[in-house]
């Protein structure tokens, strides 16, 4: 049974975070929907041709992160909340929005002369 | 006194191969990969039987050459191939992988080689003084130093097989194997001296006296006490690659 | 040897020393846990063949315990090693032999032995069992030993460079066959590789030696995540003393970097308090790790 994770050998993130953003990608489009029990550790490293404890690693972020539910002994599953992938979404945005202010400052720009930047471009992007 | 473990340590029955099975296998294994050259030296051997059966002073040193060579050849083949080249090929190490210990090993070596070496020499051997007692032209008193020769080839083979064991180097072998190559010949003829020996070999009955018996069974107590060295020497080394 | 203990560590050094004219191998712990996969890495001549030959019996320690699934070694090798499927670079299989031979010859000595899953890996690993030893490829060799060290299902797989050499189908047909073996939980792998990728991949525990003794043993992501590269800008000079934990440092111009094996958010605090300004903190392959260990450790020699 192929879960299909594949690994690019390119990406320099370490391979948990791969793991990790292929997961929640999953979530995100609702092929993995919440309540979904995910693979056993084992099951997913066989599947992904990783080591056992890169999923184990990949699970326990995940669970801090609130995006599964780990029950001891009967497995993990996709936390069941409602439009987890908006949430997820979000959450991307706002690590992007994150380097993109931090950025912004390294070249002295306040958050007004950025807004309107972001004004300009919108219409575009 | 220490005893030497040859036995396995215990495990499930019905998970167990024998050990008499995977030394077996081995054993199988040094004939299977030696099979061809062997037969061909074997069938040497029987050519100089051949010739020794043909009765003429001519062909019976022809004869007895030939057995002899094919007897020795026997020996170095199996050495080289089979204890040398075992190490020098790498096989050793997926020898040693296989669930046995390095005393079982030298058992089961010095077992085979010697076994597929005895097959052939015992073959040659009753070859040899059946011709001797049949053939008219051959006087009887040439049996026991016959044999005595013969049991010398046999000392020479298990002598050379066990420092190539011990040894663990082509070098060391190949200078034991050349002299006692060497040492034949004057064993030949410094047995022919002996009092009780040499004075009987032209003559019609086979003359077993304490020279001729006394030499046999110190030839196989050499024997017997060479493999027991090896054997001992084998069970005190615990580096083996 | 205990098949029920599922649980037992399959592989424990202990303090393990061996000495040689050249070379000593001194206080070597290794632990080896059922359902993981060590990846054993370290420069050549470190002492990883010597480590593995200890944990094969084939050689004995002068110091300290090896156990192997749960009996001594080299005392009780025989018992072990029905259980322990060994691949070798200087183990070479009988040339004169075809790689069906070998196969036969491992049936009947192993009850284990799947012949099924000995045809699977035949055609996966795209081999010929009629074919005379003598006539393989070093690639091929690699995984005629694989092969046959795979299909009897040992329990604890112990291989010394097992894609070294391979072409890179090779090679992942070899770690995919591999992983599978982890699929059961009651078994392990022990594998060391110059492929630092593939040990980056593969491995639960990374364990890395040099010169003799071991560096570094402990899960993979742990050690990973110790590692980083701090890239920093600073027109101010720095100085590599006023920091912690440098294994490398480097500043040339404006720029520079910091290697260390020891990574706390403290060490960006203490960069920017030194008059640095911190552009990346960098996570670090286990290639690049290596080779700043072993670079670093060159030097210490050096000085």
């Amino acid at each position: 049974m192929g879960h299909d994770f594949i690994l690019s050998q390119s990406d320099g993130r370490p391979m948990y975070l791969q793991i990790m953003e292929q997961i929640k990608l999953r979530i995100a489009v609702g092929d993995w929907q919440p309540g979904f029990k995910l693979p056993s550790i084992r099951e997913l490293a066989v599947d992904a041709k990783v080591s056992v404890i890169t999923i184990k690693r990949a699970y326990q972020d995940l669970e801090t992160e609130g995006v599964i539910v780990t029950q001891q002994g009967k497995g993990s599953f996709v936390a069941a909340e409602d439009d987890i992938g908006q949430r997820l979404k979000e959450a991307e945005l706002d690590q992007h929005l994150t380097q993109v202010i931090k950025t912004a400052k390294s070249v002295q720009l306040d958050v007004e002369e950025l807004i309107s930047r972001l004004r300009k471009r919108w219409p575009e992007a | 006194m220490t005893t030497i473990a040859v036995t396995n340590a215990a495990a499930p029955a019905n998970e167990r191969v024998g050990l008499h099975t995977i030394l077996w296998e081995l054993a199988k294994k040094d004939v299977y990969f030696s099979a061809g050259p062997l037969l061909a030296y074997f069938a040497l051997g029987m050519i100089g039987v051949a010739l020794l059966a043909a009765g003429h002073e001519a062909t019976f040193y022809a004869g007895a050459l030939l057995l002899m060579s094919a007897v020795i050849v026997t020996g170095a083949h199996l050495v080289f191939v089979n204890v040398v080249g075992e190490r020098g090929q790498q096989n050793l190490a997926l020898v040693m992988s296989l669930p046995i210990t390095y005393m079982q090993y030298s058992v089961y070596k010095l077992g085979a080689n010697l076994g597929i070496f005895l097959l052939a020499w015992l073959i040659l051997v009753g070859a040899a003084v059946g011709t001797i007692l049949g053939k008219e032209g051959l006087p009887n008193g040439l049996i026991p130093f016959t044999l005595i020769m013969l049991l010398e080839l046999c000392l020479a083979y298990v002598l050379v097989l066990c420092v190539a064991l011990v040894m663990e180097s082509e070098a060391w072998t190949v200078v034991v194997m050349t002299i006692t190559n060497i040492l034949i010949s004057l064993v030949m003829y410094g047995v022919n001296r002996i009092e009780g020996i040499g004075q009987y070999v032209s003559g019609p009955v086979a003359v077993w006296n304490r020279s001729s018996l006394g030499l046999i069974a110190a030839e196989l107590i050499a024997i017997v006490l060479l493999i027991a060295v090896t054997l001992l020497i084998q069970s005190r080394k615990h580096d083996y690659l | 040897m205990n098949s029920n203990e599922t649980t037992q560590p399959l592989i424990k050094l202990n303090g393990v020393g061996k000495a040689y004219q050249h070379f000593e191998l001194s206080d070597v712990d290794l632990t080896l846990e059922p359902g993981c996969v060590m990846g054993f890495i370290g420069p050549n001549g470190a002492g990883k063949s010597t480590t593995i030959r200890l944990i094969m019996g084939l050689v004995q320690a002068d110091r300290g315990d090896v156990e192997v699934l749960g009996v001594p070694m080299p005392e009780q090798m025989a018992a072990a090693k029905r259980d322990i499927g060994f691949a070798s670079e200087d183990m070479r299989l009988f040339k004169n032999g075809t790689l069906a031979w070998h196969m036969n010859f491992m049936r009947r000595i192993y009850p284990g032995w799947d012949d099924n899953y000995a045809q699977v890996l035949l055609k996966r690993f795209d081999l010929r069992p009629e074919q005379k030893l003598k006539g393989f490829s070093h690639g091929q060799r690699v995984k005629a030993g694989l092969l046959l060290a795979l299909a009897r299902r040992p329990r604890l797989l112990v291989l010394d460079e097992p894609t070294t050499g391979l072409d890179p189908v090779a090679r992942k047909e070899v770690l995919n066959e591999l992983l599978e073996v982890l699929a059961d939980e009651s078994r392990a792998v022990l594998f060391s590789s110059h492929n630092t990728q593939d040990v980056e991949q593969l491995s639960d525990t990374i364990t890395f030696i040099d010169r003799g003794r071991i560096i570094d043993s402990q899960d993979k992501e742990t050690f990973l995540d110790k590692w980083r590269r701090v890239r920093f800008r600073a027109a101010a000079e720095i100085r590599e003393e006023d920091l912690t934990g440098v294994v490398e440092f480097h500043h040339r111009g404006q720029l520079g970097s910091v290697i260390t094996d020891r990574f706390e958010p403290a060490m960006t605090e203490r960069l920017t308090h030194l008059g640095a300004e911190v552009q990346g903190v960098e996570p670090m392959t286990l290639e690049e790790i290596f080779v700043a260990e072993v670079e670093a450790s060159r030097e210490e020699v050096l000085l």
